[in-house]
């Protein structure tokens, strides 16, 4: 799976309003959701959902990188959005790091394989060398969407 | 099979002692007539003396009806000239251990075409990968990998503000599912447990998870809050693994140090690897330590050629701040001594090349077995064959032995956490944890119908 698959250029923001974990997480649901028109389930629902998997364990992988993910009801296709912190947010990762780049994964319930492959193409471009200060460096919302492209064209 | 190695060194012994034990008809050869005197009192070998790159003494020990040759006698050339005479005499498989870089890396010289080598073995980048491996699991007590590396097995002491500890494996189930991780193993107050969905997590549980290499980092944080990560490397010793290490860590760690005494070698450390910080001195020699400010380093690594200078750097830097340590010893009978002083890990380049080629040759098989190291149950990968009980059918409806696990299967390229409908097809790979009453049965399962 690719980025563009689950990322676009709608739901990428080049700064996130928010410091807080929570509102953060409710600022990237609702651009999907305005973005891709979902009237259900509600923002509420969404964030809970996210929230919940934080809970348990914070997504926040280290090096400044987070990714709240969770199975939402009624959902199709796997949607993401990407938003950035230049201030960092803290996520309560596990490096005790704050956090700058925050991959938000929202996935239909019986979509196992999808949902594991959007996981994967996240984690798998996070450890190639620049990734990270790439996007943390990029200058525009169009630079970030290159990122992507070319980081989409390195991994087969 | 068949196998003939050459050099009856700690790896060429280990190698001929374990290869036997699992059955294979071993002859071994050395120049060393004492060695080989040894070696045929205490193992079901033919070891034959006499010098192997001779056609003649190779002939002598049958070569031709070799299916395999393994060479790792300490001279690189010996090694890649007996596998070229006994690919020519006709040995399908050659597996040789060449240490010298120029050899094994350089792009320049093709080596495994024009000597024939299925698998070129070198120690000091093995070492080093693994070395990479451990900086990059900080607090697994268990790490193994399946499926080409896919699939990690990883084994963890549950702390007591772990946020799973009270949840049941039920109560995982939506994360595992999405997240393609399985707990297969508890061990608990000395016994393993296969758990159910009832099953909870309790404080202390060392507990054994088949997680996907590519979300080991989203599962790292449901078993510790807070995991320090490894950010200032110091490393004893610019000998070929330091140098590897170095290199590997450059792009992944804030800062690396590397120390050595020797001039030359650290001009040719700061050449190689620009981005390290390389200071020349020993490693045992504490103002140098401190000035490097070893209290504010993760992990500190005391790889040099010397045994002793290694162990004594290693208890400095430990005792003067760095968190972690790793010391290398080249002396196999120094490994247990130092686990139980507290180093954190103990890395024997010779041992670790014995497991290397046992791992090559054991891949040809269907089966790769880890064994767990304090228990008797076993993490198995194996192929489902077409006409087997375990393809083509729903597990539910499949009788599965107690005490044993499906973890994961393979499905193309991406691994998949089984439910009860899930149906394995021929060819998928399959990781399962089972306990010994159990593996019988589980191989059953798997074998091909008459």
């Amino acid at each position: 799976m690719k980025f563009s698959d689950f990322i676009i250029r709608g739901t990428v923001i080049k700064e996130l309003k928010n410091n807080d974990k929570k509102d953060v997480i409710q600022e990237m649901v609702e651009t999907i959701k305005s973005v891709y028109k979902l009237t259900t389930p509600k923002t509420a629902e969404i964030v809970e959902a996210l929230m919940k998997r934080e809970k348990i364990g914070s997504t926040g992988i280290g090096h400044g990188v987070a990714v709240p993910h969770a199975k939402i009801p009624g959902l199709k296709t796997v949607l993401g959005a990407f938003g950035r912190s230049r201030d960092g947010i803290d996520f309560n990762a596990i490096d005790g790091a704050p956090v700058n780049l925050v991959f938000t994964i929202l996935a239909p319930p019986d979509r196992a394989e999808a949902n594991l492959q959007a996981l994967q193409r996240v984690s798998q471009s996070i450890r190639q060398a620049n990734f990270c200060k790439f996007l943390k460096e990029a200058k525009d919302i169009k630079e970030i969407v290159e990122i992507f492209k070319e980081s989409d064209e390195n991994i087969k | 099979m068949k196998i003939l190695i050459i050099g009856a060194g700690v790896v060429g012994s280990n190698l001929a002692e374990e290869l036997s034990e699992e059955g294979h008809d071993i002859v071994i050869i050395d120049h060393d007539a004492e060695k080989i005197k040894n070696l045929a009192g205490s193992l079901d070998v033919l070891a034959i003396t006499g010098s192997a790159a001779r056609p003649s003494v190779l002939k002598s020990a049958g070569v031709g009806s070799m299916e395999m040759i393994i060479a790792v006698t300490n001279v690189d050339e010996v090694n890649i000239i007996v596998c070229m005479i006994a690919h020519q005499l006709g040995v399908k498989k050659c597996i040789a251990r060449v240490r010298n870089e120029e050899y094994a890396v350089t792009p320049v010289v093709d080596l495994k075409k024009i000597a024939h080598l299925d698998r070129i073995i070198n120690p000091e980048q093995i070492v080093a990968q693994s070395l990479e491996e451990i900086l990059e699991t900080p607090g697994a007590t268990h790490v193994a990998k399946f499926a080409n590396g896919q699939i990690l097995l990883r084994g963890f002491d549950v702390p007591e503000d772990s946020s799973i500890v009270g949840k049941t494996l039920a109560e995982l189930k939506e994360i595992s599912d999405m997240e393609a991780f399985l707990i297969v193993g508890i061990a608990r107050n000395g016994t393993m447990i296969i758990p159910t969905g009832s099953d909870e997590i309790r404080v202390g549980d060392n507990i054994f998870v088949l997680v996907s290499r590519d979300t080991l980092s989203m599962f790292l944080p449901l078993i510790k809050k807070r995991i320090w990560g490894v950010h200032r490397v110091m490393i004893y010793g610019a000998d070929l693994i330091g140098l590897n290490l170095a290199g590997k860590l450059v792009g992944k760690v804030k800062e690396v140090v590397v120390i050595e005494e020797n001039e030359e070698k650290a001009k040719a450390a700061a050449a190689q690897v620009p981005k390290a910080i390389v200071l020349k001195g020993r490693g045992t020699d504490l103002d140098l330590l401190k000035d490097a400010n070893i209290a504010e380093t993760d992990f500190f690594l005391a790889l040099s050629s010397d045994n002793e200078n290694n162990l004594v750097a290693s208890i400095m830097a430990k005792k003067y701040g760095a968190k972690r340590t790793a010391v290398l010893t080249q002396d196999p009978d120094y490994v247990a001594v130092l686990e139980s002083m507290e180093m954190d890990v103990v890395v024997n380049p010779l041992l670790i090349t014995v497991s290397a080629i046992l791992e090559y040759i054991r891949r040809g098989d269907v089966r790769h077995v880890v064994k767990l190291e304090d228990s008797e149950a076993e993490v198995i990968e194996l192929v489902a064959q077409t006409h087997s009980k375990i393809v083509g059918k729903q597990l539910k409806d499949i009788k599965f032995p107690a005490g044993a696990l499906v973890g994961t299967i393979i499905k193309g390229k991406t691994p998949v956490i089984p439910r009860g409908d899930t149906i394995i097809k021929p060819n998928e790979k399959v990781i399962l944890f089972a306990l010994p009453e159990a593996i019988k049965k589980i191989e059953k399962l798997f074998a091909v119908k008459r």
